[in-house]
């Protein structure tokens, strides 16, 4: 009798948790997020010297997230029911009071633009884990604590819906990584540590301020709040936005980073261990382009459009100075670290470019790079656990001693590349689309300080003053724009090519090549999930593309209806086949001859 | 109107009347930690032999301790007027700054014995005099008058300039000693003018009637013009002293020597509870005493508002940029120390630039408690980290510490983080709770000097960004230079890892202390009138919250 009922006890509570699973009631956001924390307690537990239990325990519990992000993703809804404002979060948890008397609160939630941010994050994570195996033989316990530790931060930064709280885990990032970098990097690391956290903590500073000063212009009855939607619901003059978006975009233009504020990330890139390089790479800079699209962009809609232009310049600069950059470099890790100036370019390009098209590209991109270079860097990370040196002229003749090795570098280097088919190609292919007919990245009336009888103003004056027929309309500066970007293409085909062919063929004349071996079977199992998912993401990208539609047409018509000069946001939604070139042979298999 | 007042005060005094049982509870939390002090000394007079003295920090712990538990059973029983005829407060705002000092003294205690051990001064005064300083901050927090203020100034002040010499065979400590003495008595003296200058302008002490007085004085016209001079510069004498005692700029100069020589874990009481018990009287004193627009002036018009602007300016601009050059850690900390007042002193003047915004000086408590808890506990892990007679100050003898001694390695890391204001640890909230205080007052206001300050606030801690990492980077990413074998007992390592984890434990669920620094404020007793309306308002909000947190 007894156990009759416990037995129905345990199966109505299992059935519970099974319904909660489904019906939104479960806590899908926390659980993930926090959960590497609980593999973080683990660790604590484990005696410093029983190494490989550190590595296995840190591993299953980024494989045990990853398990669990695929609940967020099979419970994503592709179309829900558009809420108000410029975002519709699902699987909405809080607000929840934190500090109630400052206004703070708890609140994740989940849309299209962060969805695959967050299966990307928690996709690297295992394989950046497992390939640490053999890289990493000194203080393993505290590596592991510190990859876990930034996995939290990381996957918090994409879901925290309240801007205090985003704040926040956008800080924590600094901790882990300025570590990982300062304790287990290279020769250079601590330069390269320090250079790294001052470099984004002055941007994340001048953040905080903008922050506080929107905070205060929230609810106007005296409760403030840092929530998201009601930062958007604020109104905001014009000279206020533009400051306010200048602090936000340098934060956020630091982490990308774009062109002029770049300089910290080759150093850091370099310095870094592998998995340092990877996490870096593939999320961090990520947290820049998202931090623009999910808060500087909408929070400031005006201003965005005053800066788009420039921004569009200073990435299309980023892309063929990083790419003739990229060329001379001696470092096969800085040959990739250029790339990823070059390829986050792209990713800003079309953001800015606001046309569905662009948009969906640039995300597109943020998870192609996020994949392709986070491969990348684990290649060369083999080829320096093997070697201990990056320098390309060391190597040479490399396929010869390991093919499979080969086979899989050179697919990543072409998926990096662009090449039609694997995963680098669809993003920049419709961030350049986006940003070549677009309305949005056009200097007119450019706004500059004007000495005036009240002291500097800012006033909107042409720099040239062309009389209106001759002005370049937008037509022709985002076609501009665009005709320069495919030049980085040809140039990223061109040093990459050129690196993997100095690597990889000519005569194996260096004898200590000559003793390589190639890859392991463990090595050979991170790889091939990467493999899988740069050619998956290659021949399929409807699958992810479906599933950010709404997000960025309900973000587009946003900006649109809050843009003052209407029209340069255009917000036709996508279909997906309006990239698909339009030929004859598609045109007469439709007619059905 | 002033004879009058004058009046009504002697008559007060005339029907003498004996204090009232209930008023005797003012002075129970300052008078357990005396109690406990004479206690120790007692118990010193039985010893015998050579083992170590370390129970008498447990002792001293325990007293403490029954301070803290008396705060918590007093929290709802505060005073409506000052007891024992306008001399001693007892509100939420004393007690909680007594278990502010307390807690600072309780983790001071632990981490001493192995290490005044190490240095061969195992005595049981050190102790001793902790538990008298306590005391003297205690009765600082609550003084009523300008009377009791000094009593409890100089209590809380002389045993500490004894710590300062406590390694008295170490000349550098000597040096301490002499320099905070002579530095700290000649402060003390020029506060003694200012007070008396007050008390002549005034004729009485009672800092109420002192407000009253002040203001009837300067509401006219005629009497204003005769005595405002010699008023502010009462005021001012008064202001110097206790800048001194907060070690804000123009008088900071003694505080890296004292901090380099006293004792590390004397330096960590030192550096927390003698500033938190200046702050108590900076607070009482300003807010009950001298808040008058004619006094209190506003963006540049003259007033100790202005001054103190100013010294919080200048505190954050030195501190900072004077710390990045230091190669000592004790020294670098100190001058860290000279920032963090900086910040809090920012906030204290955007709290009192006007009456309206009387609730914000919570941010000073909160402040004040977040850095309590990081500072104790890096001077900590700097003394845990010594080897016999020596403690560790340089960053080349911190040199790879951080992975060999794991845990200590991360509470140091906490404390860093958090003095550099980094989320998630109790620092940033602190700093982010003061430059809100500041933003929102430049923003209501419409003085843009507050939110220049707040700028200026966060500018000046991208600096300290560089020097706190550099400890880290010392600890974690350079080799070992040398051996050392730690002295700590179980009780310090104890000591350093509760405050790492209240460190962590305030920045991530700050909820409760906040209210804690509410509820204070909203209680402090002998607000000016002007604030009442204020207080009414933050009752009412705090009992909303409490309302909200009940569902």
């Amino acid at each position: 009798m007894l156990e009759a009922i416990h037995i129905l006890s345990t199966m109505t509570s299992t059935m519970t948790l099974g319904a909660a699973l489904t019906d939104g009631s479960f806590p899908w956001l926390s659980v993930v997020t926090f959960a590497p924390l609980l593999g973080v307690l683990a660790l604590l537990l484990i005696p410093r010297e029983q190494v490989s239990a550190l590595r296995n325990t840190a591993l299953i519990f980024s494989i045990l997230v990853f398990g669990l992000s695929l609940g967020i993703l099979l419970n994503f809804d592709p179309n829900p029911t558009e809420a108000a404002g410029a975002f519709t979060f699902q699987m909405m948890e809080g607000p929840v009071d934190w500090i109630a008397s400052v206004g703070i609160s708890y609140a994740m939630g989940i849309d299209g633009i962060s969805l695959w941010l967050v299966m990307m994050t928690t996709f690297l994570m295992p394989i950046t884990i497992f390939s640490t195996y053999s890289a990493v033989n000194k203080h393993v316990k505290e590596y592991m604590i510190a990859l876990l530790f930034i996995e939290t931060a990381m996957l918090g930064t994409f879901m925290a819906v309240d801007v205090f709280l985003f704040y926040i885990f956008w800080e924590m990032v600094l901790i882990p990584m300025y570590l990982i970098i300062g304790i287990w990097g290279g020769e250079m690391r601590i330069r390269a540590a320090v250079k790294f956290f001052i470099f984004t903590m002055v941007g994340s500073l001048l953040m905080l301020i903008a922050i506080l000063y929107v905070y205060f212009q929230t609810g106007q009855t005296g409760e403030h709040s840092f929530l998201l939607a009601d930062f958007m619901a604020v109104d905001l003059s014009f000279k206020e936005q533009f400051f306010l978006f200048a602090a936000f975009a340098l934060a956020f233009a630091i982490k990308v980073p774009l062109f002029p504020v770049h300089t910290w990330l080759p150093l850091a890139h370099v310095q870094a261990p592998t998995a340092g390089s990877v996490v870096l790479a593939a999320v961090l800079l990520k947290m820049g382009t998202y931090g623009l699209l999910r808060f500087a962009i909408p929070l400031f809609p005006d201003a965005a459009k005053t800066f788009a232009p420039y921004i569009a310049v200073m990435s299309v600069i980023g892309i063929i100075y990083a790419a003739l950059v990229a060329m001379v470099q001696d470092d096969m890790k800085k040959v990739i670290a250029y790339s990823s100036v070059a390829h986050l370019g792209f990713c800003v390009l079309g953001l800015v470019a606001m046309n569905p098209i662009g948009v969906a590209g640039s995300i597109y991109v943020m998870i192609a790079h996020g994949i392709a270079t986070g491969g990348l860097f684990l290649c060369v990370g083999i080829l320096k656990e093997r070697r201990n040196t990056m320098e390309i002229k060391e190597y040479g003749g490399i396929s010869q001693q390991m093919p499979i090795f080969a086979g899989f570098f050179g697919l990543i280097m072409f998926a990096s590349v662009g090449l039609p088919g694997l995963n680098g190609f669809v993003g920049e292919f419709m961030a350049m689309l986006g940003a070549s007919n677009s309305n949005f990245l056009w200097f007119k009336d450019p706004l500059v300080f004007v000495r005036g009888a009240e002291g500097f103003s800012l006033t909107a004056s042409p720099v040239f003053p062309l009389p209106a027929g001759e002005q370049a309309g937008p037509e022709l500066t985002a076609l501009i724009f665009a005709v320069l970007a495919a030049s980085g293409v040809i140039f990223a085909a061109g040093y990459l090519l050129w690196m993997f062919r100095r690597v990889m063929f000519g005569p194996l004349e260096n004898a200590k090549n000559k003793v390589l071996n190639d890859l392991n079977a463990r090595e050979i199992a991170y790889l091939v999930p990467i493999a899988l998912m740069v050619i998956f993401m290659g021949v399929y990208p409807k699958f992810f593309l479906s599933r950010m539609d709404n997000s960025i047409d309900q973000f587009l018509r946003y900006m649109d209806s809050n843009v003052s000069a209407t029209g340069s946001v255009r917000t036709e939604k996508t279909d997906q086949s309006e990239w698909v070139p339009e030929g004859t042979i598609l045109d007469n298999r439709e007619d059905g001859r | 109107m002033l004879n009058a007042l004058l009046m009504s005060q002697f008559s007060a005094l005339a029907m003498l009347r004996p204090p009232t049982g209930v008023e005797f509870t003012a002075i129970i939390p300052a008078g357990i930690a005396a109690f406990t002090a004479l206690l120790v000394i007692l118990l010193d007079t039985f010893h015998r032999g050579d083992s170590g003295r370390g129970y008498l920090a447990n002792v001293g712990s325990i007293g403490l301790g029954v301070v803290i538990l008396s705060a918590w059973m007093l929290w709802d029983k505060s005073l409506d007027g000052a007891a024992f005829h306008g001399m001693l407060y007892l509100d939420k705002f004393t007690l909680i700054f007594a278990v502010m000092v307390s807690a600072a003294g309780i983790l001071a205690m632990q981490m001493s014995p192995a290490y005044l051990k190490s240095h061969l001064m195992d005595r049981s005064e050190f102790y001793g005099l902790l538990l008298f300083s306590i005391s003297g901050a205690i009765i600082l927090a609550g003084s009523a008058d300008l009377l009791t203020f000094f009593l409890g100034f100089e209590v809380m002040s002389i045993p500490v300039y004894c710590i300062a010499g406590f390694l008295r065979k170490d000349s550098r400590s000597a040096e301490a000693a002499m320099k905070y003495f002579f530095l700290g008595a000649f402060s003390a003296a020029l506060m003694l003018y200012g007070i008396a200058l007050i008390y002549g302008m005034t004729g009485t002490t009672n800092l109420e009637y002192v407000s009253q007085s002040l203001a009837t004085t300067l509401m006219d016209p005629a009497s204003a013009t005769s005595s405002i001079t010699i008023i502010a510069f009462g005021v001012l004498l008064i202001l110097s002293g206790l800048a001194f005692k907060i070690s804000s700029v123009p008088f900071h100069l003694w505080t890296p020597d004292v901090y380099t020589g006293a004792p590390t874990t004397g330096t960590g009481f030192m550096a927390t509870a003698v500033k938190a018990g200046g702050f108590a009287a900076l607070l009482r004193l300003f807010l009950v005493g001298f808040q008058i627009p004619e006094l209190q002036g506003g963006f540049f018009g003259y007033g100790w508002v202005d001054v103190l602007l100013f010294v919080a300016a200048a505190s954050m601009i030195l501190g900072n940029l004077v710390a990045i050059t230091q190669n000592n850690v004790k020294r670098m900390l100190a001058y860290s120390s000279i920032a963090h007042a900086g910040y809090i002193l920012l906030g204290f003047v955007a709290a009192s630039a006007r009456p309206e915004f009387f609730l914000f000086n919570d941010t000073v408590i909160f402040y004040l408690i977040a850095y309590t808890f990081m500072t104790v506990g890096a001077f900590g892990v700097l003394a845990w980290f010594g080897r016999r007679g020596e403690a560790a100050e340089t960053y080349d003898d911190l040199a790879g510490l951080g992975l060999k001694y794991p845990l200590m390695g991360l509470c140091m890391g906490i404390f860093m983080f958090s003095s550099a204001g980094i989320p998630p640890a109790a620092g940033f909230l602190g700093k982010l709770y003061l430059f809100r205080a500041a933003v929102d007052v430049g923003a209501s206001t419409g003085e843009f000097i507050f939110i220049a300050m707040a700028i200026l606030g966060v500018l000046t801690s991208v600096a300290g960004v560089f020097y706190y990492l550099r400890v880290l980077v010392y600890m974690y990413m350079k080799e070992p230079t040398r051996e050392i074998r730690p002295v700590a007992t179980r009780g310090a390592t104890y000591a350093i890892v509760v405050c790492a984890i209240v460190t962590l434990y305030l920045g991530v669920m700050p909820a409760r202390v906040i209210s804690w620094g509410n509820q204070a404020m909203v209680d402090f007793k002998g607000a000016p009138a002007a604030s009442h309306k204020v207080i009414e308002e933050g009752k009412q909000r705090l009992e909303q919250l409490e309302a909200r947190a009940r569902e």
